[in-house]
């Protein structure tokens, strides 16, 4: 970390911020409860995040076009997003209005002589030699950075001045704002409050990142096997050494002000987070390891079991979490700290269940699965979807044993002429070829790709066309097209291509999330990392496995649909699709 | 919004109104006395211009996840006024809907004829079922539908109606309205309000 003289060091600190890895006390993100009533506060945030003013009344706005905007529509957080960095659609550009950029405070300070030196106060005489040099460099790096980041200059807001911007929308030079900023009546009571969250908003840099580096972790379950966490590690640690080896012509080039692109100049280091025993003690070990170093984010990550607990330590810390690859995400339409690949065995799930009824399909419907396992998650949201739309609910078999020969016979010989779901992984299918053996009068038989990730073998190998994958990533042939120049990327690092899917899930992580720091530039909130995926992924066609990605204003679901597709032997290049790309 | 502030724009708005009609497909250049203020060119007011449009034979489908064969909806003996939005925006599309829904009540008795038409430019988000929900929190409103459909029809709607900016992030406030069986559609790029594009359709719909 110290590889650079000293001035250089200091050049490639951010600026703005610059120090504070303050401890931001652990705040529950969503809803607040009632004992927050009288902390302005947790009044302000409500009201500027969901859109509810003191009283439980909806905030309501004029807006564009003349049109009353109401609770969610007319918060704070909408345009200007959680982080109040701001947001651009079309020909409207939503300003920042964190508290730094509103009152024009400086850099987060790290120590009270700190804060009087920046503010110029103080007697820089009491600073050790370190924090005077960092001050001096902050001050300078200020400077240039606004050019940089195009910021226009403006005066600070007073509370006369915001007041006045909220309810008449005429900003601090006595310009007339854009009408898309709704003019709010606000009560005096409600306006201070609002005033009180503003003012801290986005204030201190997020923990995780410090003066020379950028920390991140990735969340390892102990189901993970070895080669997994291996292929895993591999991908990501090249990922950040290539990264780290890239900056030093970055500083170079920033020092001698040819810097056309502002970037973040910090180094990166990967922690790996690897949880040990049952899920419940899950909690207490990721919260250790954060007391230990926090971080930034949590990037990737492996799970076969449900990722909840890992979920919630990102809502309770406010930890963003980029692209897990897990089974079984928390399905949840308000969360923020975590962006998913996909609802995995949901997704799976409500597929099927959408294609089955399309095709017109009727007759009975018999699911197997394990109690507790990711099996069972894709086994409720199809009963639930089944049923929905058919009226009818599949038949469950629940297996508790060693599944043998004789129980695949047996189960042959009980359902007749159904349709049979396999919510199951590779181990457990052995010797299920026998539901398709002469005499079996099964229409056919779905398998979950998610839970058959590795060679085909047996009935996943079928070659009769009657077993079929429920397939939520791109097809074979166009997979690998568009996917070379990631697989020349991992060759040129002697990383052997073991597990298409994991690997190319790491890259994509790993690349998603650095496309979202450098578009940050300097800014280094945690918030404004996940509003900059929303916003940008998919618009730069990632390489991934998936045909196409996307997210938008609150969305967390990357890819959003699946095929199904007929097996015709071990070989993938012989998967047929049976259908279109459905999204369910 | 002030009175004054509300007047003035009124009054610009007929100030530009007046100014473009009759101008055919050339789009006015407003000149607002508070341009300077906004991002938007001409701020709360629009461009109005008259287009032709080639409509795609796209199916697409409905909140009740019905087909909905696009040619076929919009060759229908009523009026139609035609909006692009997706449910999650955040800036540009509750102004939008919250216009169309308060159309109809404007309308009075000529409501019964309108029908308005919403198209997801987000399809694989939007998927009928979120429409749905979404259509609700707007009143549910038999002449009103929303659309949704595969990802390449969809921009397909969209490059026909030369509204397609690359990613939805980037798209823009546009209304269409076209007369029973007519040709030619008014194109109303920027803001309308409720008043504007009750009017904006009374021109339509007698000519």
């Amino acid at each position: 970390m110290n590889r650079w003289p000293r001035t250089w060091k200091y050049c490639h600190l951010a600026a703005l911020m610059l120090a504070a890895v303050a401890a931001v006390p652990a705040q529950t993100s969503a809803q607040s409860s009632s004992a927050d009533v009288l902390d302005p506060l947790a009044i302000g945030r409500r009201i500027y995040r969901e859109g509810i003013l003191p009283s439980g009344q909806p905030l309501q706005g004029v807006g564009a076009a003349g049109v009353t905007l109401s609770g969610a529509q007319a918060a704070c957080a909408t345009c200007h997003r959680r982080s109040g960095y701001g947001s651009s659609e079309g020909p409207i550009e939503v300003r920042p209005i964190t508290g730094p950029t509103l009152f024009g405070k400086l850099p987060a300070a790290t120590s009270p002589a700190h804060a009087n030196a920046l503010a110029g106060a103080g007697d820089r005489s009491e600073l050790s030699p370190a924090e005077a040099a960092r001050v001096t460099a902050a001050a300078l790096r200020a400077s240039r950075l606004s050019t940089f980041a195009g910021t226009r200059p403006r005066p600070t807001y007073e509370e006369a001045t915001l007041a006045r911007a909220i309810r008449e929308g005429v900003d601090v030079t006595g310009r007339r704002m854009n009408v898309s900023m709704p003019r709010f009546a606000l009560e005096p009571a409600a306006l201070a409050s609002l005033t009180a969250y503003l003012k801290t908003l986005s204030e201190h840099t997020s923990p995780g990142v410090t003066e020379d580096a950028i920390h991140f972790a990735t969340v390892i379950q102990p189901g993970a096997s070895a080669e997994q966490r291996r292929a895993l590690l591999e991908v990501l640690q090249t990922y950040v050494k290539d990264r780290n080896q890239g900056l030093r012509a970055e500083v170079r080039r920033e020092e001698t002000g040819v810097v056309r692109l502002r970037r973040s100049y910090r180094e990166w280091v990967l922690h790996v987070w690897e949880l040990k025993g049952p899920a419940e003690t899950w909690a207490r070990q990721l919260e250790a390891y954060d007391a230990q170093q926090p971080v930034f984010a949590l990037v990737s990550g492996l799970g076969g079991e449900s990722w909840q607990p890992i979920h919630e330590f990102s809502e309770r810390f406010e930890v963003p979490c980029i692209l897990p690859q897990v089974d079984v995400p928390v399905l949840s339409d308000h969360d923020f700290y975590t962006i998913y690949l996909s609802k995995g065995m949901a997704l799976e799930a409500q597929t099927l269940a959408k294609f089955l009824h399309d095709e017109g399909e009727r007759g009975p419907v018999v699911q197997v699965f394990r109690r507790g396992s990711a099996g069972a998650a894709a086994a409720e949201a199809f009963r639930s979807s089944w049923t929905a739309a058919t009226g009818i609910a599949p038949m469950d078999r629940v297996l508790d044993e060693v599944a043998g020969d004789a129980y695949w016979q047996r189960l042959a010989s009980q359902t007749g002429a159904a349709t049979m779901v396999l919510w199951l992984p590779t181990p457990d299918l052995a010797g299920a070829e026998a539901l398709i053996a002469a005499g079996s009068q099964l229409k056919a038989i779905y398998l979950s790709s998610n839970l058959n990730t590795g060679p085909r073998s047996g009935l996943a190998a079928d070659g009769t066309g009657r077993v079929r994958l429920v397939y939520p990533q791109d097809l074979p042939a166009v997979r690998e097209a568009r996917l070379e120049v990631a697989r020349r990327w991992l060759r040129g690092k002697g990383i052997a291509l073991t597990d298409e899917r994991l690997q190319m899930n790491a890259y994509l992580a790993a690349t998603v999330t650095g496309m979202a720091v450098s578009h940050s530039a300097d800014t280094y909130s945690r918030e404004f990392l996940l509003e900059r995926m929303e916003h940008r992924l998919g618009t730069a066609n990632e390489l991934s496995i998936y045909p196409h990605l996307s997210l938008g204003p609150g969305q967390r679901y990357a890819s959003k649909g699946s095929y199904v597709v007929q097996v015709g032997g071990a070989d993938d290049r012989q998967l047929k699709p049976l259908s279109d790309w459905i999204v369910p | 919004m002030n009175l004054r502030s509300t007047s003035l724009r009124r009054l610009l708005v007929a100030a530009c109104c007046a100014a473009v009609t009759g101008l055919g497909a050339n789009a006015a250049t407003a000149h607002d006395a508070n341009a300077h203020a906004v991002a938007w060119p001409g701020g709360n007011h629009y461009e109005r211009s008259m287009r032709s449009y080639a409509i795609p034979d796209v199916v697409l489908v409905d909140s009740d996840a019905r087909p909905v064969r696009l040619r076929e909806l919009l060759a229908s003996d009523d009026p139609v006024m035609l909006n692009f939005i997706f449910t999650t925006c955040s800036t540009i599309c509750p102004v939008m809907v919250r216009v169309f829904a308060d159309v109809p009540s404007r309308l009075g008795a000529a409501a019964k004829d309108v029908r308005m038409i919403s198209i997801s430019i987000d399809p694989e988000n939007d998927t009928p079922a979120k429409l749905k929900t979404y259509a609700k929190t707007f009143g549910d409103d038999l002449r009103w539908r929303f659309l949704t459909g595969r990802l390449e029809d969809i921009k397909a709607v969209q490059l026909a109606f030369d509204t397609y900016r690359g990613d939805k992030m980037n798209h823009e406030p546009l209304t269409l309205i076209r007369q029973a069986r007519a040709k030619s559609w008014l194109r109303i790029d920027g803001f309308a309000n409720p008043d504007d594009l009750v009017r904006e359709y009374r021109k339509v719909a007698a000519q």
